[in-house]
């Protein structure tokens, strides 16, 4: 394979611009994610210390096997929602490794709000729990929640995928013969209290871990029963005698040392062999990255650039390298591992539509994992495309990409408009994962184009109604278009609303991707078959 | 002359000692008599510390492929640069590969240019894109200005040889 030949200039004033603006982006993103790992109100850190708890990230810290990475999903989910009460939506989740299995977590945090579930913290452990079924990962839970937050009741209750949906995956989990473990630090009140009962083991803290239904003010007030938490449900009561609980401690670091040894009995995955290469670093700084990337949405920048310094030894094996040139595809190795890289270097046309069809069908033939590296404004429009047949060879691609069936990746390193999005494996598509970078924009249309549509929209209006609108008028909808369309497709907005499993500082994101493809291999890779191909 | 190879997980080094009066290599420190006795276009004849061994070899890109006793070795050369060459036969016209409007000129008639020097950036499909220089030449004309809307196959910039330039 050949190392990509880097064209960048590292001392020209446009890479110290771009790296700049980059470079400060990426520190603003870990100066906000900084924030919401760790700052707390005073008064609720000491709550917590003075039950005898330890925080989340200390137990999780304690648990998982020393020196391993623990890949977090979405560390900024509600960073704009609810006022920012509930940073990380309330819950920390991820990838680790414990006793040598990966495993997904999935941690409550009662430094917030006693850990009430909001309606992110519901999609979050939802989608780390489909993450556990995709990749036939275990599951730890440490529990220690207030259960779900009252106020917002509707958005996390009734639907489809909100709170029961914790526990039709528990169930589906445990069917499937994937293991989970549940270690019981606080309490598990009503809905939460399934999720130690789902889990096939689970260890109970004495004193501070409680498993109930409803807490001792609902019985009081359903049947008018006086009782204290731990005879509720605490340790003695639940391991003695209801049979709800396994094991029970002493002390939170006696409950993390019994989970370690009960995963320790798990039978070790049977992982699909796929080849592997000795891993080797990528022979350009990833750091260059940011000196790559552009200042605005609207510039561009050479995908191979990118890619040269995201997988081993820079070496890429461009597959139709002269034709479709707007889709670069091609296989190389992250970690040692092979994969079908689909990188957007401009608009699809019908040739890169085809391309990128075409290499999907060949990295499914080939058992090979999928990265598509997003930055689309989408597929050409106009007359002549569409006379070529630009819809049809665009659902072409669609097709061959929903219907893969090796694990995907997709990594949105700076557009996503329109319907490359779903081409390029956007987040309807079950990828495994997909991870955003701090200059990410997504949305149906550019801000501009958003805003000026609109405007033509209201002229047309008024139009009709025999009225015309003043210049003012019309500047006003399109500034405020602007403004609200330019909060909404930002990766902060995105990563919030969970449209993504987090965002990664660039140069993270080969790290981020070998952990992701290692565990996604603790699932077959499935039958290959698609729909009809629309020719 | 050295180099770095990398067969499966092992990594060797070979260095090139001396080429006369014979081939003398170091592998891994240790020095060995090469002498060649066919070089075919894909098959060799090698005697190696006075062993002769008969083979075939195949070096794309920066992998070499050898073929010896019926068992295959692949080699990787590592931190060998190449690229595929991709550019196309280009004449004295830039075209645009799409519908678009120009957002700025960086050139002028008259001008000299290098390879991959930035011409004219356009924006198309709310994406911005350079055009860069095919090969080097001299400008000749530049067809568009800024904000000038242009169709697909438009001619951009014309080229015409550096003087003095063979063509």
């Amino acid at each position: 394979m050949a190392v990509i030949r880097s064209t960048i200039d590292t001392g020209s004033e446009e890479f110290r611009i771009r790296y700049a603006h980059n470079k400060a982006l990426v520190e603003d993103f870990r100066r906000r994610q900084g924030a919401a790992r760790a700052d707390r109100p005073a008064r609720d850190v000491d709550r917590v210390r003075k039950q005898g708890k330890m925080l989340p990230r200390e137990r999780i810290e304690k648990l998982l096997d020393p020196g391993t990475p623990f890949l977090e999903f979405s560390s900024l989910a509600a960073n704009v929602a609810y006022d920012g009460e509930a940073p990380g939506a309330s819950c920390i989740t991820g990838i680790g490794v414990i006793a040598g299995r990966e495993v997904v977590i999935h941690a409550d945090d009662s430094t917030i709000k006693g850990g009430a579930w909001y309606p992110l913290t519901v999609k979050k452990i939802v989608r780390c729990l489909e993450v556990a079924i995709e990749n036939r990962l275990p599951v730890v839970h440490l529990c220690d929640s207030a259960g779900g937050f009252l106020q917002l009741q509707s958005e996390v209750f009734p639907d489809k995928y909100m709170a029961g949906r914790i526990f039709r995956n528990q169930a589906i989990l445990s069917k499937m013969g994937v293991k989970q473990l549940a270690l019981v630090f606080g309490h598990c009140t009503a809905g939460g209290a399934y999720i130690p009962a789902l889990s096939d083991y689970n260890v109970i803290v004495r004193g501070t871990g409680a498993v109930f239904l409803a807490g001792p003010p609902l019985v009081k007030a359903a049947t008018g029963e006086i009782v204290t938490a731990d005879d509720l449900g605490g340790a003695d009561l639940h391991t003695r005698t209801s049979g709800t609980c396994d094991y029970p401690a002493a002390t939170e670091d006696e409950a993390i040392t019994i989970g370690r040894e009960i995963i320790a009995q798990w039978e070790h995955p049977r992982k699909t062999a796929v080849d592997r290469e000795p891993p080797e670093p990528p022979l350009y700084d990833p750091d260059e990255l940011y000196g790559i990337l552009p200042d605005t949405i609207k510039k561009s920048f050479d995908s191979r650039e990118v890619i040269a310094r995201l997988v081993d030894g820079s070496r890429f094996h461009e597959y139709q390298p002269a034709y479709g040139t707007t889709l670069i595809c091609g296989f190389a190795h992250i970690w040692g591992f092979r994969v079908g890289i689909l990188a957007n270097n401009g608009v699809l046309f019908n040739d890169s539509a085809l391309k990128g069809g075409h290499f999907i069908e060949l990295c499914n033939q080939n058992n090979t994992p999928i990265v598509f590296l997003q930055n689309i404004t989408g597929y050409m429009v106009g007359q002549e495309y569409e006379a070529a047949g630009i819809t049809k060879d665009g659902a072409k691609m669609i097709m061959a990409q929903a219907c893969s069936h090796v694990p995907k990746f997709t990594i949105m390193c700076h557009a996503s408009f329109g319907a490359g999005n779903y081409g390029m494996c956007g987040r309807a598509y079950d990828g495994r994962l997909l991870f955003t970078w701090p200059n990410h924009q997504i949305g149906v249309m550019g801000g501009e184009q958003a805003a000026n549509t609109l405007v033509e929209v209201k002229v047309r209006q008024l139009q009709r109604k025999g009225e015309v609108a003043g210049d003012g008028v019309l500047q006003e909808i399109h500034r405020t278009t602007l403004e609200a369309y330019e909060d909404q497709i930002s990766a902060y907005h995105s990563t919030s609303e969970l449209w993504d499993d987090g965002i990664l500082d660039p140069v993270d994101t080969r790290n981020a991707l070998g952990i992701a493809i290692s565990a996604s291999l603790n699932a077959p890779f499935g039958e290959p078959g698609y729909g009809v191909f629309r020719f | 002359m050295s180099y770095d190879l990398q067969r499966g997980a092992d990594r060797v080094s070979l260095g090139i000692v001396a080429r006369r009066p014979a081939l003398s290599v170091a592998i891994e420190g240790l020095l060995h008599q090469v002498e060649e006795i066919r070089h075919g276009a894909d098959d060799f004849e090698l005697r190696v510390d006075g062993r002769t061994f008969r083979g075939r070899r195949t070096i794309s890109s920066d992998e070499i492929q050898i073929r010896l006793d019926g068992q295959t070795f692949v080699f990787r050369r590592l931190h060998g640069i190449r690229g595929i060459d991709t550019s196309a036969a280009t004449g004295d016209e830039v075209r645009a590969d799409m519908p678009g409007t120009v957002v700025a000129c960086h050139t002028e008639a008259g001008a000299a240019v290098a390879p991959g020097d930035r011409l004219v950036t356009i924006e198309s499909m709310k994406l911005q894109m350079t055009v860069s220089a095919p090969r080097a030449g001299t400008i000749a004309r530049i067809h568009v200005a800024e904000n000038v809307t242009f169709e697909r196959g438009a001619v951009l910039v014309s080229l015409v040889p550096i003087a003095g330039e063979e063509k």
